[in-house]
């Protein structure tokens, strides 16, 4: 079982195709990127959500700004670096640097994309076991594939380790 | 991506999307897919019902065993 299924395949098509087309001309066409299509998925048993650890994934693009720069939301060629910020964290300290999606909602209501106070309060209520104290938030915007498994999954991977964490919510914006 | 590479270290994953496209493509373990848009992916601002329904049947299917079709839910 892989991540990305006909990987080689496709990283020719990306690189022959839509990252060619920008290279030579500086210009985006969708027309030419080819999605990611995977046949299968991983098996596992499930798990019981009460007494598991969970961590909020995000890819809102959300960042700690007293502590963080933004993200390269600009950049049409993505940005594959993480920010962490804690759960306890105050949303007017939450900025926001995506360029392909509308924040005014997140801005009115972060919980659109960060179900923080839901979350611990799912805890409180005994359905989720315990919240990862982490966040983890990425900027959605990643085109390039290889980019996301050699860059961004292991910065995942560290965290999830170290946090010992047993489920993850991904909630992709 | 995300949720796969977890999956397969043993990290059990759920996921809410609009996109119903990209998660037929790439297929993650478990998956519920809305009707909402792009920026509001658990519900419009301060619909907290629909927020907590969303949430909830979403992480509901951590309990049940991987591979899952993505489940369609009625929110929009």
């Amino acid at each position: 079982m892989k991540i990305a299924e006909e990987l080689d395949k496709w990283t020719s098509d990306f690189q022959n195709g839509w990252l060619k087309e920008f290279k030579q001309h500086n210009r985006i066409n969708w027309d030419l990127y080819s999605y990611i299509k995977n046949s299968d998925s991983p098996q596992n048993a499930g798990i019981k959500l009460s007494s598991s650890k969970l961590l909020l994934i995000s890819s809102a693009g959300g960042y700690f700004y007293t502590n963080d720069i933004p993200f390269d939301a600009g950049n049409p060629l993505g940005d594959y670096s993480i920010r962490t910020f804690p759960l306890s964290v105050n949303f007017n300290d939450i900025r926001y640097s995506h360029d392909h999606y509308n924040t005014a909602a997140v801005k009115k209501d972060a919980q659109v994309l960060l179900p923080l106070h839901m979350l611990k309060t799912m805890v409180e209520e005994k359905i989720i076991g315990e919240m990862c104290e982490t966040v983890i938030s990425f900027m959605g915007y990643q085109p390039d594939v290889n980019k996301v498994i050699t860059e961004t999954i292991p910065k995942i991977l560290r965290i999830v380790e170290k946090e010992q964490v047993d489920t993850v919510l991904l909630v992709p914006s | 991506m995300i949720a796969r590479s977890l999956e397969l270290k043993g990290i059990r994953t759920t996921l809410t999307s609009w996109n119903a496209k990209s998660i037929y493509s790439v297929l993650p373990p478990r998956a519920t897919i809305t009707a909402l848009k792009r920026g509001i992916t658990l519900g419009h601002p301060n619909d907290i019902d629909q927020q907590r329904r969303i949430l909830l049947s979403t992480l509901n299917l951590l309990s049940q065993d991987a591979p899952l079709y993505p489940v369609a839910l009625k929110e929009k």
